[in-house]
């Protein structure tokens, strides 16, 4: 079996989530492999959070602002 | 933030192609789809966390449990807020700025605390010898000496012989 990767995403609530949205509405395909969390600015972001991440098991993590 | 994490995790051991940080504005869904199937493409060709940069199971969740307590290590978080602070007032947010104030201030601190919060877990497990710990962390002699003196002066552990332990309770 291929490999399948586990990607959290941290995306601004405002910016990529607003993105994410309409490429849902324009049925863009892309690889579902990401877990998102929104957050309301991507300031709000610490590095604690990345850490936790990796900690738990995410194989990559992207932030998008 | 996304230098001080990259540095965080060079010294944990792990690829760094594994945490991106890419900017899409509302508008622009093409783009952002282009970001996340790179990404998801990326990590596939690296393969499963831990295994692509050679770190067996137990080493890659020490020293993931050590970066966890640092951050929240209230040396640490001092560090970063200050650094945050001298950054907004000398006005240099350049990549090559940040990364040098980084490497400069916090760098030390970071590695410091990373053995320090991996020497704490191994002797949480029970007696450790100092040739184990060095095995273990991949540190040397001169940088872990001096954190099991000053843990051993707080009265946190002990030596007996040739191992150390964490102290009992009176």
């Amino acid at each position: 079996m291929a490999f399948d990767p586990k990607i959290l995403s941290f995306f601004c609530h405002w910016c990529c989530y607003a993105a994410a949205d309409s490429a849902g509405v324009a049925r863009y395909q892309y690889p579902p492999n990401n877990r998102v969390i929104r957050v309301m600015c991507t300031g709000r972001i610490d590095p604690r959070f990345i850490i936790e991440a990796f900690y738990a098991g995410a194989d990559g993590v992207l932030v998008g602002g | 933030m996304a230098e001080v994490t990259r540095r965080i995790l060079e010294l944990v051991g792990l690829n760094l192609e594994r945490f991106r940080i890419d900017w899409a504005s509302a508008a622009e869904a093409p783009l952002f789809v282009k970001i996340v199937t790179d990404f998801t493409e990326t990590i596939k060709k690296l393969g499963p966390l831990g295994e692509a940069e050679g770190l067996d199971p137990e080493t890659l969740k020490l020293r993931l449990a050590a970066a966890r307590e640092l951050a929240s290590q209230s040396r640490f978080r001092a560090a970063y807020g200050n650094l945050a602070r001298e950054l907004k007032k000398a006005g240099d947010y350049s990549p090559e700025g940040i990364r040098a104030r980084v490497e400069q201030k916090l760098v030390p601190i970071i590695k410091k605390g990373l053995l320090e919060a991996e020497i704490k877990h191994l002797l949480s497990k029970g007696p450790v010898s100092i040739d184990a710990l060095l095995e273990k962390t991949g540190a040397n002699q001169e940088d872990i000496v001096p954190i099991l003196e000053a843990l051993s002066k707080k009265g946190q552990i002990e030596k007996q012989g040739d191992v150390w332990q964490p102290k009992a309770k009176e």
